[in-house]
């Protein structure tokens, strides 16, 4: 029998809020995470807003040592604070910094899609450019390795599973939480803190900026600007931040007595395999049908048992033919599609961070019973008219049992989860 | 971390460089919360915490405080926060300021 993997922990650094309960008041509100920043404007970006988690040098003095402005960039810093809330959100202590006890059944893995662009911005290409490189000293390689967030995590909480990064663009963070499901499930980890990460990054977002995918004529009313399912949606707005959750086999959960937020029931990840219109920049529709239909598959449970669709849902062209696909799923059941909810339209794209924002935001809606609304789609896509009652414009109060999380990224990368409400029992 | 300094063996000078290296290397101590008092024989890794790839921006940080150029090979041998106190002193140029106490 495979092992039953429970939610016992949650850590977010959103654009909107940090920590669990401040997160929840935003999603249950419909608070944007996003606003104009002057620094994109005078860098002379189009699209000069974004969704930046709002973290005070005093915040993060009580969380890092002192040596943390040369030790981390912004990426490593959000997955840190996300990392060590969830551990002490699951009933965990911290460990003694100088004591030699190590906690090998735990691991890490917290994914990026871009790591550390700002090191390389702000500190590697000036002083090599300049043939300064001397003055690097030795905290560099600690910043720009992609498995930097994870490693400061395992360095801070001793611990000594297997700690590692994964990267696969903007599906990053949701094939990571289902990375740490399967060492569970396979018996190698009793639990598994795992999310993803991004680091508040122009160099990055200037090579959407210029492909002309980022959200356009919203300088000044940021907060209207991400329109996941509108028809004026004009691109993604751009997003840093960082979610993690700690997966525990649920019987060892249960045994320790921990507040179970709610199951993982399993997912998949796979590659259209650039065919069937799949390309570099858009998902092809046999390969995200294939991936949703193994999530399923690999959950174990029926497409009629979903009650919610966490969607990818940018706020670009892919919007319409994400939820095609979705039908195209249903089939004969389309008249039973769940409601759709799209979390980007609160605080933006974090890309390689999104799919575990947006799975801890999902586990709050199935731990605390409500549905977030898509405040944006309020003019929705002539084509998806028909659904206006599936995707609520405010917060529903209703629990959702079973919620699809999905994820799409650049390189015809697809990922989905499917999260359960728990109910009890391990058997 | 609190610094405890010998007065009767310790000149003026070298008090003064042995404050400001303890500026410099608490902010790398990976626990400085458990450091408690620190001397001019506290040894940088087993005392205070430092890891060993840190001595690098430790000798970076002195250089630019001082404004001393110290070369690679000075690093060697350097256990103790008394071994740092002299090689700042043999290269200092400066002065210890009239309102240090």
């Amino acid at each position: 029998m495979s092992v039953r993997v429970a939610i016992t922990g949650l850590g977010i650094v959103a654009p909107n809020a940090h920590g669990v309960h401040a997160f929840e008041d935003a999603l249950r509100s419909g608070r944007s995470g996003i606003s104009h920043h002057h620094e994109l404007k005078t860098l002379n970006f189009e699209c000069q807003i974004a969704g930046i988690p709002a973290i005070a040098e005093s915040t993060y003095a009580t969380y890092f040592r002192p040596d943390y402005r040369r030790t981390t960039n912004s990426g490593i810093r959000f997955a840190l604070i996300a990392a060590l809330d969830c551990w002490k959100d699951a009933g965990f202590g911290m460990p003694d910094p100088r004591g030699n006890d190590v906690d090998y059944d735990t691991g890490v893995v917290i994914g990026t899609g871009v790591g550390g662009g700002d090191t390389f911005l702000e500190n590697v290409f000036p002083a090599v450019r300049d043939c300064q490189i001397r003055k690097l000293g030795s905290t560099i390689p600690e910043r720009i390795m992609v498995s930097g967030a994870a490693s400061k995590v395992a360095d801070y909480l001793a611990l000594g599973g297997h700690v590692w990064a994964n990267s696969s663009a903007c599906t990053t963070g949701t094939e990571s939480l289902l990375a740490g499901f399967r060492e569970i499930r396979e018996g190698r980890a009793l639990r598994v803190l795992a999310g993803s990460t991004e680091g508040a990054n122009a160099a990055c977002w200037a090579g959407f900026d210029s492909m002309r995918v980022l959200a356009r004529g919203f300088n000044a009313t940021p907060e209207l600007a991400s329109r996941p399912l509108s028809a004026t949606a004009a691109g993604f707005v751009p997003a840093a931040g960082a979610g993690v959750v700690l997966l525990e086999s649920l019987e060892h959960a249960r045994g320790r007595g921990a507040r179970i937020y709610a199951e993982l029931l399993g997912g998949a990840v796979n590659c259209g395999g650039f065919r069937s219109g799949g390309s570099m920049t858009a998902p092809g529709a046999i390969g995200v049908r294939r991936c949703l239909e193994a999530a399923v598959s690999d959950a174990s449970v029926d497409i009629t048992d979903i009650d919610l669709i966490s969607g990818h849902l940018t706020g670009t062209f892919a919007d319409a033919s994400e939820i095609e696909n979705w039908n195209a799923v249903f089939d004969e059941h389309l008249s039973d599609l769940p409601y759709i909810n799209a979390p980007k339209a609160l605080f933006g794209h974090a890309l390689g961070a999104a799919g575990a924002i947006e799975s801890v935001a999902v586990i709050l809606q199935i731990a605390s019973g409500f549905i977030h609304g898509t405040p944006t789609s309020d003019d929705i896509l002539p084509q998806l008219a028909h659904l206006r009652e599936r995707i609520p414009l405010e917060s529903l109060g209703i629990r959702p049992r079973v919620v699809a999380k999905s994820s799409f990224g650049f390189g015809d990368v697809n990922a989905c989860l499917l999260f359960k409400q728990y109910s009890g029992g391990i058997s | 971390m609190t610094a405890i300094i010998d007065s009767a063996a310790l000149s003026e000078r070298r008090k003064y460089i042995f404050a400001e290296l303890v500026k410099i290397i608490s902010t790398f101590s990976k626990a400085p919360e458990t450091v408690g008092v620190v001397t001019p024989s506290s040894k940088l890794r087993d005392d205070i915490g430092i890891d060993s790839a840190r001595l690098v921006d430790i000798w970076l940080d002195i250089e630019s405080r001082f404004d001393v150029s110290i070369d690679e090979s000075a690093m060697d041998g350097v256990a103790t926060l008394d071994d740092l106190t002299t090689a700042v002193d043999h290269r200092w140029k400066g002065t210890v300021p009239t309102d240090f106490a």
